[in-house]
C-alpha cells in the first residue's frame, strides 16, 4: 500500500518526483554507467576483450550458465574430475544443485501449461484476501492468519494453489485455483460469481482505480477543513505531548508563596534571631562576672 | 493546481510541533482557495504515514494498540476520538482506502490527530521530517493532477 503502491501507472512518475536516498543512489548508477562504460572505450582499454557473444560462447562452453570456476563450490577437483566441478555421488543427476534442474525453454513451456503461472494476485489493490497477501509492496489488508507464507511460496513455484474466499467488489468470491472452474476478469459486466477459478486483475486498471478512491477522499474532506483546522490544536498538543505556549493565560505557574517550601542559607530572620540570642547570653555573662568581682571586693 | 508552499508549510509545522506557527499558517489559507489543495496534502501524509507504520503483516491487533495509545494520552484525546472510528479509519487506509460514510469533520480530525501520532512516533529529524512532507507532497500533487 502506500504511495509506492497505490498508482502503478504513475509510478515513475512518481519515483521520479519522490525518490530520494537509495532510490537517487541506485537512479545515479544507472544514469552513470552507459556514460562511463563509453568513457572507457574512448581512452582505456577494455578490461574485457570479448565481445559479449564471444563471451556467452566461452560461458557455454563450460556446459553451466555459471562457470564453476567462479562459484562458491569451486574446490578441489576429485582426480579424474573437471577442475572446479563439485564431486558428484553416485546416481545424482548432473543438475541436482540447481535449484531449477529444468533449462530455460522446458521450464517455460511448463509454466505456459499451467494456469497458474499466468495468474494475477487477485488481492492485488483492493482485493482483500483473507488467505494470502499481496506481492512485493502492493498494499495489502490486514492479514488475519498465518498462511501467507505458505501459499507465497507456493505461488512462486507456479504448483497448485489452495482455494481461498476473497473479498472481490464488497462481495466473498470463492477461488478454487482451477482454470476449468473459469476466471472472471475484473471489470466485466453483471455481478462477479460466487465461485470461480481465478479473478483476472489490471494493476493499471486498479491502480487508477485506488487513485480516483483517494481523489474521493479529499474532495470528500475538503470542505471546511482550513477552517475546522484551528480547533483541533489543543488535541495536536496532546498528541505530541509539548507543553503550552508560555504566553498563554492557560500556562500554570506555580504559586508565588508555598509554605511547605524547604528554606537554605541566612536571611534577615535568622540574623535578628542570632543577634538576640548573642546578646541575652552576653548580658547573662556580664551579669555573672559583675556578681562574682562583688563578692571578692566585700571579702 | 498544485499543493503550494504555505500548505506544506503549515502541515509541516504542524508535525513538527511548532503548534503557533501551525495557527499562524492556517489562519492565511483560505477555505475555498486552499481546502483541496491542504485536503490532498493531509490525505497523502495520512495513508503515506499509515504506510510507514503499518505493513501487510500487520495484525489487528497493533491497530487496536496504536489507538489505545494515542487515546491514552490526555482525556482530551480519549473523549475526541472514538477508538473504534479511528482503528476503521486506520484499517481502510491499510488497504489503500477510506471510510466512506464518515462525516468530513470527523474523518479530518481523525486524519489530523493520527497522522500527527503518526509522524511523532517515527521520531523523525529535520531531513527525515523534510524527506516525508517531500513524499507527501509529490503524491498529493498526483492526486490533485
Amino acid at each position: 500500500m502506500g504511495i509506492d503502491g497505490t498508482n502503478a501507472a504513475a509510478r515513475e512518475d512518481e519515483t521520479s518526483a519522490t525518490a530520494t536516498g537509495d532510490d537517487n543512489d541506485r537512479r545515479a548508477e544507472r544514469a552513470v554507467q552507459p556514460q562511463a562504460s563509453t568513457n572507457d572505450t574512448r581512452s582505456r582499454p577494455r578490461a574485457e576483450t570479448l565481445t559479449r557473444e564471444q563471451y556467452a560462447d566461452a560461458m557455454r562452453a563450460d556446459g553451466s550458465p555459471m562457470s564453476r570456476d567462479n562459484g562458491p563450490d569451486n574446490r578441489q577437483a576429485p582426480e579424474g574430475g573437471t577442475p572446479g566441478q563439485p564431486e558428484r555421488r553416485a546416481g545424482q543427476p548432473a543438475d541436482h544443485d540447481r535449484a531449477e534442474p529444468r533449462d530455460r525453454e522446458t521450464y517455460a513451456d511448463d509454466s505456459r501449461a499451467d494456469p497458474a503461472g499466468t495468474r494475477h494476485r487477485p488481492d492485488e489493490n483492493g482485493l482483500v484476501s483473507s488467505g494470502a497477501g499481496p506481492e512485493g509492496d502492493q498494499p495489502g489488508g490486514l492479514i488475519a492468519d498465518a498462511d501467507q507464507g505458505a501459499i507465497s511460496a507456493q505461488d512462486q513455484r507456479g504448483a497448485d494453489l489452495l482455494p481461498e474466499t476473497i473479498t472481490f467488489e464488497n462481495k466473498d468470491v470463492e477461488i478454487t485455483h482451477n482454470a476449468a472452474d473459469g476466471i472472471w476478469i475484473e471489470g466485466l459486466p453483471g455481478e462477479p460469481p460466487t465461485r470461480i477459478g481465478d479473478i483476472l486483475t489490471s494493476p493499471g486498471e486498479s491502480g487508477r482505480s485506488r487513485i480516483e478512491s483517494f481523489r474521493e477522499e479529499l474532495t470528500k474532506d475538503a470542505d471546511d477543513l482550513v477552517d475546522m483546522g484551528g480547533k483541533w490544536t489543543d488535541l495536536l498538543r496532546d498528541t505530541l505531548g509539548t507543553p503550552p505556549p508560555t504566553n498563554s493565560m492557560t500556562h500554570n505557574r506555580e504559586p508565588e508563596i508555598t509554605a511547605t517550601r524547604p528554606e537554605h542559607g541566612i536571611d534577615a530572620g535568622h540574623g535578628a534571631e542570632a543577634l538576640l540570642t548573642l546578646a541575652i547570653v552576653g548580658a547573662a555573662t556580664v551579669h555573672k562576672l559583675h556578681e562574682r568581682w562583688q563578692q571578692a571586693w566585700h571579702h | 493546481m498544485p499543493v503550494t508552499d504555505q500548505q506544506a508549510a503549515t502541515l509541516h509545522a504542524q508535525l513538527a510541533g511548532n503548534l503557533a506557527e501551525y495557527e499562524r499558517l492556517l489562519a492565511g489559507l483560505d477555505n475555498k482557495a486552499d481546502g483541496r489543495g491542504y485536503s490532498a496534502l493531509l490525505t497523502a501524509a495520512f495513508h503515506y504515514a499509515v504506510d510507514r507504520r503499518f505493513t501487510r503483516d500487520s495484525t489487528l491487533d497493533e491497530v487496536t494498540d496504536f489507538v489505545a495509545d494515542v487515546r491514552a494520552r490526555s482525556e482530551r484525546l480519549r473523549d475526541a476520538l472514538d477508538p473504534r472510528v479511528a482503528e476503521r479509519v486506520i484499517v481502510a487506509a491499510v488497504g489503500g482506502d477510506h471510510v466512506r460514510d464518515l462525516h468530513p469533520a470527523e474523518s479530518n480530525k481523525m486524519k489530523v490527530v493520527l497522522l500527527t501520532a503518526l509522524v511523532a512516533d517515527m521520531h523523525l529529524d529535520d531531513a527525515g521530517l523534510d524527506e516525508f512532507m517531500a513524499k507527501a507532497r509529490a503524491f498529493a500533487d498526483e492526486l490533485l493532477g
